[in-house]
């Protein structure tokens, strides 16, 4: 396992230099106005390869495409434009309106749209947020009135 | 216009031993300031990076991320020779310092740390005995308000019980990690934290908000929320935020320290203080730094206190190897932080053969990126399981290590990069040893061990790449004489009457635990001798 390893750290300058980014001003708290919202294909296409490697089913529609819209904002300039034949690819593989889908064969696909896919999915299943979602665990920073959760047997 | 000020003591950083010693030192009525290179955060504050946080997607979120790094130090890193190890610093400018942000890990040193020359023939020997330090480590934990418990079969004696009751173990610290721990003979135990585990002097009791870098129960003690407040409704001190120091004066005989030269950050105005005495309180890199950047064309040509040219020398920081596991069945909750951990390599084995270190367990820190294993270990022949992945997130645990480490790094000025004032910045260069890098092996011999004793589906490796534990310390030491460290067992610098010296810098050698609680007591013994007492 360790060649994972290897990525771990490397993957973690990655988290947290798109962190220091946004910080500076690379990205922006204001979401963007419903001018601004239109997306080019390429955002399009990484939008929905979130929407289908997300955790988020049909039912929580709302909740996936807030998440897929807040990427592409934020974490968005880590796989385009550098990646953007890749994504579009793999955009092009999925069926229309794919969420979470179960399965995905690495298979027949090019070294470049592997690497993209691996990494979008590792990043995706690091956030918090999604992590937090996925564990059914209140949203960070949400104080708990009752503290005692944790020490608790998972249901 | 250059602003001139006069006061009895002049403290520079604001950090948590800038604040402690301030705090003690108030009560004499006598004339304080404090000097801070960082600003004065709020409760907004916290919250909208708490918030912006979450909405940006950013779970690094962090009190200096609008920091110009170029306006303060750039970080260091080194990347040269035998063994050195890039080196980075997670440091925090502002009223508080890194205790703004920090895990509140209380953790004491084993009567060992202090005598590794001694008794194992590496590193250096405190100039102090354990039973010196005691008085002052409990009294930092009662100011702090530590959680802990007597549960700890390792820990070295102390002379009373901590301030509040341990914070109850975690689901998966009670029912998988305690239970594996102990069939190879190991113990796990409560981890003593900054954090109230009842409402104390004030402070809430940890919520479980899972977000302890912003705490926004107030339950982790932070100097800015805690004793800053009763300093500031003190007339006889000022803490001054924005305010950069920029070099001390040196009397022209050599002995004694005339005046602090500082510039305020936001116009560039100068200020230069004069005092009855300074204290560098600036942390493990602008500690000896600043040291240097005060050099002058006399005694001191080579740094302040650099009488035996030990100023930078010994330079150490932990290092925080992990191992991550699929535990095969859900771990529960997490509280925000470990609740568990274990001394056992602190207080067993030969620390000739392989470094202390302490171990930490947990469901999956939050900031840790377990997605990359979590993806790799769900692609079998080809396809990638989505749907194993998600399964298998509530399932993951991390186990980490902060391991001694022996401290042949160096802290010096770095030729060619500088500050944005003009000034170099530091240089640090972490010379590890082949016995630095036995304690993460032996964690990575430990983790198969422990997946097998829990049932575990998946462990990963050790990382082949060690992370610094953003301890920096040992580079202003104390010692007996000049040719030991830079500063007396009483934290004066060598050769300076009026010169003081408290962070982790002074540390001789630094054991396996964090060092923010020994900070916390030298700052508090400091106080005391600057008064005069020599005792509690």
């Amino acid at each position: 396992m360790n060649g994972s390893d290897l990525d771990r750290r490397e993957f973690l300058r990655v988290m947290m230099a798109l962190s220091a980014g946004l910080a500076v001003g690379c990205g922006t708290d204001e979401r963007r106005s419903s001018e601004e919202s239109q997306l080019s294909p390429d955002e399009e296409s990484l939008r929905k390869l979130v929407l289908a490697l997300g955790p988020w089913t049909e039912s929580e529609s709302e909740k996936a495409e807030n998440f897929a819209d807040r990427f592409v904002t934020y974490a968005g300039g880590f796989y385009l434009p550098d990646s953007a034949g890749a994504i579009r690819s793999l955009a092009g593989r999925l069926p229309p309106g794919a969420m979470a889908l179960a399965e995905i064969d690495l298979g027949d696909m090019s070294v470049e749209e592997r690497e993209v896919l691996t990494q979008l999915t590792q990043m995706l299943y690091s956030f918090i947020e999604v992590r937090f979602y996925i564990a059914k665990e209140p949203p960070w920073g949400r104080c708990l009135g009752e503290r005692t959760r944790y020490i608790q047997a998972p249901a | 216009m250059t602003e001139e000020m006069h006061v009895d003591y002049c403290i520079a950083g604001g950090g948590i031993a800038g604040i402690l010693l301030a705090s003690k030192l108030a009560a004499s009525g006598k004339k304080i300031v404090i000097l801070e290179h960082g600003r004065r955060f709020t409760e907004e504050d916290r919250t909208g990076m708490l918030r912006r946080g979450v909405e940006a997607l950013n779970d690094y979120a962090d009190y200096n991320d609008d920091v110009d790094e170029s306006a303060t130090t750039p970080h260091t890193s080194a990347t040269a020779d035998e063994q050195v190890i890039e080196w980075s610093n997670q440091r925090l400018f502002g009223v508080g310092g890194t205790a703004l942000h920090f895990e509140g890990i209380m953790a004491r040193p084993v009567e060992d740390d202090l005598q590794v020359r001694t008794l194992y023939g590496y590193g250096r020997d405190w100039p102090l005995t354990y039973a010196e330090l005691e008085p002052w480590l409990l009294a930092a934990e009662r100011e702090i308000g530590v959680a802990g418990s007597a549960d700890n079969p390792y820990a070295s004696p102390r002379s009373d019980s901590f301030p509040m009751p341990a914070h109850e173990f975690s689901y998966f610290d009670r029912e998988i990690m305690g239970p594996a721990m102990r069939a190879l003979g190991i113990v796990g135990h409560s981890c003593p934290r900054a954090i109230a585990s009842v409402p104390y002097r004030g402070r809430s009791q940890c919520l479980a908000c899972r977000a302890c870098k912003f705490c926004p129960s107030g339950a982790r003690y932070s100097p800015d929320r805690v004793h800053v407040p009763m300093l500031e409704e003190r007339p006889n001190v000022s803490i001054l935020d924005n305010v950069s120091l920029r070099r001390l004066e040196t009397a022209a005989r050599g002995d004694r320290i005339i005046a602090a030269h500082a510039m305020r950050t936001e116009d560039g105005e100068p200020l230069v203080i004069t005092a009855d005495c300074f204290v560098l309180a600036m942390g493990g890199v602008e500690t000896p730094r600043m040291l240097m950047l005060s050099a002058d064309g006399g005694a001191y040509r080579d740094g302040l206190g650099n009488v035996g040219g030990q100023l930078g020398r010994g330079f150490n920081d932990h290092l925080n190897p992990y191992v991550t596991f699929d535990v095969g069945r859900p771990v529960g909750s997490r509280l925000g932080f470990e609740t568990m951990i274990s001394d056992h390599f602190r207080a067993t084995g030969d620390r000739r053969e392989t470094p202390s270190f302490i171990m930490f367990t947990a469901p999956a820190m939050d900031w840790f990126p377990i997605g990359i294993e979590a993806t790799s270990w769900s692609i079998q022949d080809e396809i990638l399981s989505l749907a194993d992945l998600r399964q298998s997130i509530p399932r993951f645990a991390t186990l980490a290590a902060m391991t001694e480490v022996e401290g042949r790094g160096v802290l010096e000025l770095d030729d060619d990069v500088t500050d944005s004032f003009g000034s170099p910045v530091a240089k640090v260069t972490m010379r590890l040893s082949d016995w630095d890098r036995r304690a993460p092996a032996k964690l990575g011999e430990l983790a198969p061990q422990l997946a097998e004793a829990m049932g575990a589906a998946n462990v990963s490796g050790v990382s082949a790449e060690l992370y610094p534990g953003y301890h920096p310390s040992g580079a202003t030491a104390m010692a007996r004489s000049p040719d030991g460290g830079v500063c007396d067992p009483h934290l004066k610098v060598f050769g300076l009457d009026n010169l003081y010296l408290v962070s982790n810098s002074v540390f001789p050698h630094m054991g396996a635990n964090p060092p923010t609680l020994t900070i916390a007591a030298l700052a508090l013994r400091l106080a005391a001798h600057l008064e005069g007492k020599s005792a509690l």
